[in-house]
């Protein structure tokens, strides 16, 4: 059974937003409900030098999806790109920011 | 061109809201109830661009409630649009907004005419959940547009470009009709509804689809329920501190300290 929670960190031109550390905190706070961790999922391109700052948020394993193509955010290879992590992590929980692209 | 605008009869942003018996809605009795205003500015921006472009042949208003909810779809009517649908079942009641995308995404697949270009509010003002427009263009099988603030359609009506506001900053995005926009505050301001065409709307044709023209059962399973709804928490007790910057400054030092027991 699902029990970890994942985390879509959410980042523009390689900045990640601060409602990202947010989600980390919940997923925290929510796994030990579960009795899961706290994962993320990193979309972008270019993006393996901010690991680093996913993990000191929180995140206990980080999925990345780097392409090119990912560069400038598109609802449709984003979505593919989150699919893809959330199959491989199969989480219980998705936390994903309101923020307005996600609109 | 037709263009679809989706209408929801909201409580209005002045009315004093109370909860319901159960505790998982609010107390509908006596509320006023308006035309979300989000709505609004997707008709007025389908009335425009009706006046202002000669292949829009057709806008209709669109509403899923209970009877009182013909109001809304009056208004719209009496704004510009040329005829309304009224989802109106206790089979459709529900909160749950993909449910009501779903419902209202079959009964735009069985307009026989077709439309290309469907407008709704950014949110609604009551759920704030804003997951109607783009649930809809996922079950048309669309691509959809949220929070736009700008709209170039081009001539031949095939493409456009929007302009929409994010966090910090302006996409601008190009895309093929048809296509689920969500209008924001900015693109156009709405009209009133002057009296002679409050009149001619009571005349306009609205057809009323029940649960026997759309058969909703699917969707809703994987959608949310309420389990309760609570008011705002009372905001906390505010006092002044009046005088000279310095005894102020002084005073609140006071208070932080013995009072707040804060610093």
């Amino acid at each position: 059974m699902a029990s970890n929670i994942l985390v879509f960190v959410e980042q523009r031109e390689g900045k990640i937003l601060p409602a990202s550390f947010q989600l980390l905190a919940l997923a925290n706070e929510l796994a030990g409900a579960t009795g899961g961790q706290a994962e993320a999922c990193l979309v972008g391109s270019g993006v393996d030098g901010l690991t680093q700052r996913v993990a000191e948020g929180g995140a206990k394993k980080i999925y990345v999806v780097d392409d090119a193509e990912l560069a400038k955010y598109r609802a449709m290879p984003y979505t593919a790109a989150v699919c893809a992590a959330i199959d491989a992590a199969t989480p219980k929980i998705v936390l994903v920011p309101s923020s307005a692209p996600r609109r | 061109m037709r263009i679809l605008t989706v209408v929801k009869q909201v409580p209005d942003s002045n009315a004093t809201i109370k909860l319901a018996a159960g505790g998982n809605d609010i107390d509908r009795a006596g509320v006023k109830l308006v035309v979300d205003p989000f709505d609004e500015f997707g008709i007025e921006l389908a009335v425009q661009l009706k006046e202002k472009r000669s292949d829009v042949s057709e806008v209709v208003a669109m509403t899923l409630g209970p009877d009182k909810a013909s109001e809304a779809l009056r208004v719209a009517l009496a704004m510009g649009a040329d005829k309304g649908v009224h989802l109106n079942d206790p089979a459709f009641e529900s909160k749950n907004e993909l449910f009501a995308a779903y419902v209202m995404s079959e009964a735009i697949k069985k307009d026989a005419d077709g439309f290309d270009l469907v407008l709704c509010g950014k949110y609604n003002i009551d759920l704030d959940a804003g997951a109607v427009g783009p649930a809809m263009a996922e079950f048309l099988g669309w691509p959809h547009v949220g929070a736009v603030i700008g709209l170039e359609i081009a001539d031949d009506g095939k493409r456009f470009t929007a302009r929409r506001r994010i966090e910090g900053a302006e996409e601008v995005v190009e895309c093929d009709l048809p296509v689920v926009l969500t209008i924001d505050k900015g693109l156009v301001e709405p009209r009133y509804p002057s009296l002679p065409n409050l009149m001619k709307a009571k005349k306009k044709p609205v057809a009323v689809l029940t649960s026997s023209d759309i058969p909703g059962e699917s969707a809703a399973e994987a959608g949310t329920d309420f389990l309760s709804v609570q008011p705002p928490p009372p905001r906390p007790e505010c006092t002044f501190i009046e005088g000279e910057p310095e005894e102020m400054a002084k005073e609140l030092v006071r208070v932080l300290r013995e009072e707040a027991k804060v610093v």
